[in-house]
């Protein structure tokens, strides 16, 4: 009885820090209710299951909400959608990469594909960016750590995105011919 | 098992050492083992039921820590003033394990987060190994054992020791054999 006690005090305490965010997302025009906050919370305890692992202290929900709430793709009709799914991937890419990068690192590294390779796409970012840059991770690359995860991903883009020359020969026929 | 609980957390926290908010089952059961091991080298000391029957399970997490840098101290000092006249009699097993090994163990024994792994495979088996003990407990019965060994081999010229070691097996230089066993059983 004691330990459903704490459990739902627990689950409470992380509801409310969650629903703290909205102080700092409702510049953004972001906000949680309380059923979505409750529903993250409730998604974290079964995916830290899933994933075999133990949150100690503060969740880290907050921490995603507050790197993602300025993202160009998030509006208020799929971010809490959003969250669940960033939080999903976090978590399981925390064991893909053996634990080797910091939350602040995968964070960042998460945060900046989502906005400019993935332009949003949380399916591209699962399926595709986080599995090639785990598996790099897992062969030793440690680039990412001078800038938290940040500008680590082109060199191992398996798509060529931006190609300077064709972009310069595209500009002249249409000028100049 | 629930007041071992806060230890686990707080040795979990300097584990994560502010990087990450989550470990694996896998790293929170090695911490889990890490406090059980530190708080029995309390419990099985000479007075340590007595102890441990007044204390918190904090204190005796802290006792038992110190207990733990202290043997690996006192291993050292043992390790330095055997190696000085360790000989292996040619045999690599006991060159590698011994020489090698052990300066090994004392660099990378993790005594706060992982003292029940002593890392070695200790291939070199002295005569009264246990292979139940773990840690810095493994590492000091190893070393009174091979102390002891060497103690007695030294007893024998070493010309007979070699002599009688190729007369059991030509070979015994790449074999993870007992020495002190084969001279025993050889030169008396």
């Amino acid at each position: 009885m004691e330990k459903d006690w704490i459990t739902v005090l627990q689950r409470k305490d992380q509801i409310a820090k969650v629903l703290d965010t909205n102080q700092e997302t409702a510049r953004f025009g972001l906000a949680l209710s309380e059923e979505e906050a409750a529903e993250i919370v409730a998604a974290r305890d079964n995916v830290l299951k899933e994933q075999r692992r133990l949150e100690f202290g503060p969740t880290i929900v907050p921490k995603i909400i507050y790197a993602f709430c300025d993202s160009a793709y998030i509006e208020r009709d799929n971010y809490a959608d959003t969250i669940l799914r960033l939080q999903e991937m976090f978590f399981t890419f925390r064991n893909e990469t053996m634990d080797e990068m910091s939350d602040d690192e995968l964070l960042g590294f998460m945060r900046e594909q989502f906005e400019n390779v993935c332009s949003g796409d949380l399916d591209y970012l699962e399926s595709t960016v986080l599995p090639n840059f785990a598996e790099v991770v897992r062969e030793g690359y440690r680039g990412y750590k001078s800038a938290d995860g940040r500008g680590a991903y082109e060199q191992f883009d398996e798509v060529k995105r931006w190609d300077e020359e064709l972009y310069r020969t595209a500009l002249k026929d249409l000028v100049w011919k | 098992m629930e007041e071992l609980a806060p230890i686990v957390l707080d040795l979990a926290r300097k584990y994560m050492s502010g990087d990450s908010s989550s470990v694996t089952y896998e790293a929170a059961e090695t911490l889990m083992e890490a406090v059980i091991y530190t708080i029995n080298e309390i419990e099985e000391s000479p007075a340590g039921a007595a102890v441990a029957a007044v204390i918190t399970a904090e204190e005796a997490y802290r006792a038992g820590y110190a207990r733990i840098i202290e043997k690996v101290n006192q291993c050292r000092k043992v390790y330095n003033e055997m190696i000085r006249e360790f000989d292996a009699y040619e045999n690599e097993f006991y060159y590698d394990t011994v020489a090698k090994g052990l300066p090994a163990f004392f660099i990378h024994y993790d005594a706060r987060f992982r003292p029940q792994d002593h890392l070695l495979t200790l291939d070199y088996l002295t005569l009264d190994f246990d292979p139940g003990l773990t840690g810095i407990d493994q590492i000091e019965a190893y070393l009174r054992s091979t102390v002891a060994e060497q103690r007695y081999l030294r007893l024998f010229p070493r010309e007979s020791v070699i002599r009688a070691l190729e007369e059991w097996n030509r070979g015994y230089r790449k074999l993870p054999v007992n020495i002190a066993e084969i001279a025993r059983e050889r030169v008396l």
